[in-house]
């Protein structure tokens, strides 16, 4: 049984793992741990370090209350915008060519670029009560800056590019040819649109909303410039941490934390969401990333 | 329904894939656009169902002007080479697709719609699979529920764009033999595009051979492969040997070798390319009357053996297809030396930017090796030498 006994050295030997690899696993773990759990943790122990009632009585504040329907508010707003933005935009790159269309490809990006400080200054500049159309809106009693529309402008801009570019590479994969079949079977565009292209994309868009979601209700840059920080009126949740944070006293702290994990929360159950449709319908999700 | 297709043009940039195209097909009647890969025949298609638009020319239907029409209202039934089903859609709801876009007005009842898909799925043997989703589908299986999909909105023209181009070679044959059948009994006009030379002459009532954007030859199979308008159309049906050649009064000067006969008296002193099945080079049943030349290669093809030879003269190859019989009752191998008759040679001279053909039957007896000064003298064995 000598060449039996040979296969023994062809064991696999994925398991085995050599002193650099230990390290560089290590390592990895060390940075996850220290730079992402613990910090997690922290959100949740100070939140309930000073015991559940100061906890309750920081989510119960008006000022935290109002904060988080706002939060709300305004990614139910500019979720479902920057969903059809970014189909509309999706469907232009992938089914036109049209002069232009690379500008295009960069300025989907651009929010992914530019920082989000100067997102709020931009919206500000255009319409803010000395930008540019500002004067006009004032006149006719609308406030954008300093008031919720500014708070959606602002958020919209920052988490506009995730729908589009989760969708621009999968709708590039499959091609139009089903589109081409529906139309000579008689289907109008909304038919194709609806019947067609929505339900060959469809988790791909969910991805999309998801992360735009998250972007959307964690934003602080942008939408700190144009909020004005009025407790009770323009802060969102992330604005409402920050401000109760530099309140300074203990349970000002505690308080903060209260909120901060509220937030934390918002974006786990994303997250979650996230990863249950990526373990389901992975195969049907083009990454950019799993392309290259 | 006839379709009356007149000067159709379309032109990508400089590319020119369809140029001046013309064809007329009857009603009921199954054409083949066969070309090679861009020769414009699917771009033919695409502007037939709606997907682009021609530069120029015009489309009727029955003389309704057919390109107003946008490809929701045509009524034209495509079947696309890689399917295009649906993925998302159960076998049914694919087939049933094309009756449930209709206006309301339009459209049948649900049940109607049902009857009609179950209908449609016998017709294409696929009864039992209308539950299953394209991707649990085999290649002809789900071509075959491409089909039924077009046929379902009663297309007045059926276009099959390489429908079998994507299927092994066995499931494409047993397609072939049963979309005939299915284009008869349903009487419906069909245009299919290939460039699979043997799907468009078994199935097609007449092929339409295409080259560059432009219409070689239109035939019926047989014209197609027996008498080749140009020397592309020649050289892409069936096998064939290309040789070019000198006429000489009464003779035709070839590699080497004067061949007798009778030739247009006009074509004298013309270079001519000369064309030549590989079933037209026949074995000599003596070994003084013909053209010897030595067996380089026997290849078993099929039923028939297949014979390169280098022919006597200035070292012409040319392929030969003798039967099995044949090769066997003479017993020859590789390096032996036969003498081959030409029976049917095809001419072709250029003649003021067409071309010229003439079909050349040797005299029986009208082959002897080219000895002597006469031949010699051609111009063209001059340059050549």
């Amino acid at each position: 049984m000598a060449t039996l006994d040979s296969h023994a050295t062809y064991r696999p030997r994925g398991l085995g793992v050599s002193v650099g690899q230990g390290v560089l696993i290590a390592l990895a773990l060390l940075c996850v741990a220290g730079l992402l759990l613990l910090p997690l943790l922290v959100v949740f122990a100070e939140a309930f370090g000073k015991g559940w009632a100061v906890f309750v009585a920081a989510i119960a504040d008006p000022d935290a209350r109002t904060a988080v329907w706002l939060t709300l508010t305004v990614a139910a707003i500019a979720v479902p915008a920057n969903m059809v933005f970014g189909l509309a935009a999706a469907w232009l790159m992938t089914h036109y060519d049209f002069r232009g269309k690379q500008l295009l490809g960069a300025l989907i990006d651009l929010p992914f670029s530019v920082s989000p400080v100067v997102a709020g200054l931009v919206c500000v500049l255009v319409y803010g009560v000395n930008g540019w159309f500002g004067g006009w809106l004032d006149a006719h009693g609308v406030r954008v800056i300093f008031a919720v529309p500014g708070l959606v402008l602002a958020t919209v801009f920052v988490a506009f590019p995730f729908v589009a570019r989760e969708l621009i590479p999968l709708m590039q994969t499959l091609g139009n040819e089903e589109e081409h079949a529906a139309r000579t079977l008689g289907a109008s565009g909304w038919q194709i649109f609806f019947r067609v292209t929505l339900p060959k994309v469809r988790w791909a868009l969910l991805y999309g909303v998801l992360l735009s979601n998250a972007r959307s209700m964690g934003e602080f840059g942008a939408v700190s410039v144009v909020s004005g920080h009025l407790p009770g009126l323009t802060n969102t949740l992330p604005l409402q941490v920050d401000q109760v944070y530099n309140g300074g006293s203990a349970s000002a702290i505690a308080a903060a934390f209260a909120l901060a994990s509220l937030l934390a929360l918002l974006t786990l159950l994303t997250l979650l969401i996230k990863r249950l449709v990526e373990w389901r319908h992975g195969g049907e999700l083009a990454h950019p990333v799993r392309r290259h | 329904m006839s379709i009356s297709i007149n000067g159709l043009t379309r032109r990508y940039g400089s590319f020119s894939a369809l140029e001046r195209v013309s064809l007329d097909v009857a009603e009921g009647e199954f054409v083949a656009l066969l070309g090679p890969s861009g020769s414009g025949k699917s771009t033919l298609l695409r502007i037939l169902a709606g997907l682009d638009d021609p530069d120029q020319g015009s489309v009727l239907r029955d003389g309704e002007d057919l390109l107003a029409l946008d490809a929701r209202q045509r009524r034209v039934g495509l079947v696309f080479q890689h399917y295009a089903l649906f993925a998302h859609m159960t076998v049914t709801e694919n087939v049933a697709f094309g009756l449930r876009v209709r206006p309301r007005a339009q459209r049948p009842s649900r049940r109607e719609i049902l009857a009609r898909v179950d209908e449609l799925l016998r017709r294409v043997q696929l009864e039992g699979l209308a539950r299953r989703y394209p991707a649990q589908l085999s290649g002809g299986q789900r071509q075959r529920v491409a089909l039924a999909r077009a046929l379902a909105v009663e297309p007045s023209l059926l276009l099959l764009d390489e429908p079998f181009g994507a299927l092994d070679a066995q499931v494409r044959v047993t397609l072939r033999g049963w979309l005939r059948e299915l284009q008869r009994s349903l009487g419906l006009t069909t245009l299919l595009v290939t460039h699979d030379q043997d799907e468009a002459l078994e199935l097609a009532d007449r092929v339409v051979v295409m080259n560059q954007g432009r219409i070689e030859q239109i035939g019926t199979p047989s014209e197609i492969y027996r008498e080749p308008a140009t020397p592309f159309v020649y050289g892409f049906i069936g096998r064939s040997n290309h040789i070019e050649g000198y006429v000489e009064r009464d003779r035709l000067l070839l590699g080497g070798h004067a061949i007798r006969g009778e030739l247009p008296p006009d074509l004298g002193g013309q270079r001519v390319n000369v064309w030549l099945r590989p079933e037209h080079a026949v074995l000599s049943s003596r070994s003084d009357i013909g053209w010897t030349a030595r067996i380089v290669r026997l290849a078993q093809a099929g039923g028939v053996i297949r014979a390169t030879l280098a022919m006597h003269g200035e070292g012409v190859q040319m392929e030969a297809e003798w039967t099995a019989g044949e090769v066997t009752a003479r017993g020859l191998a590789e390096g032996d030396t036969v003498t081959v008759q030409l029976r049917e040679l095809t001419l072709f001279t250029e003649v003021g930017g067409g071309q010229r053909r003439d079909v050349f039957r040797p005299f029986r007896d009208g082959m002897s090796p080219a000895s002597g000064g006469a031949i010699d003298m051609g111009p063209w064995l001059h340059r050549k030498a």
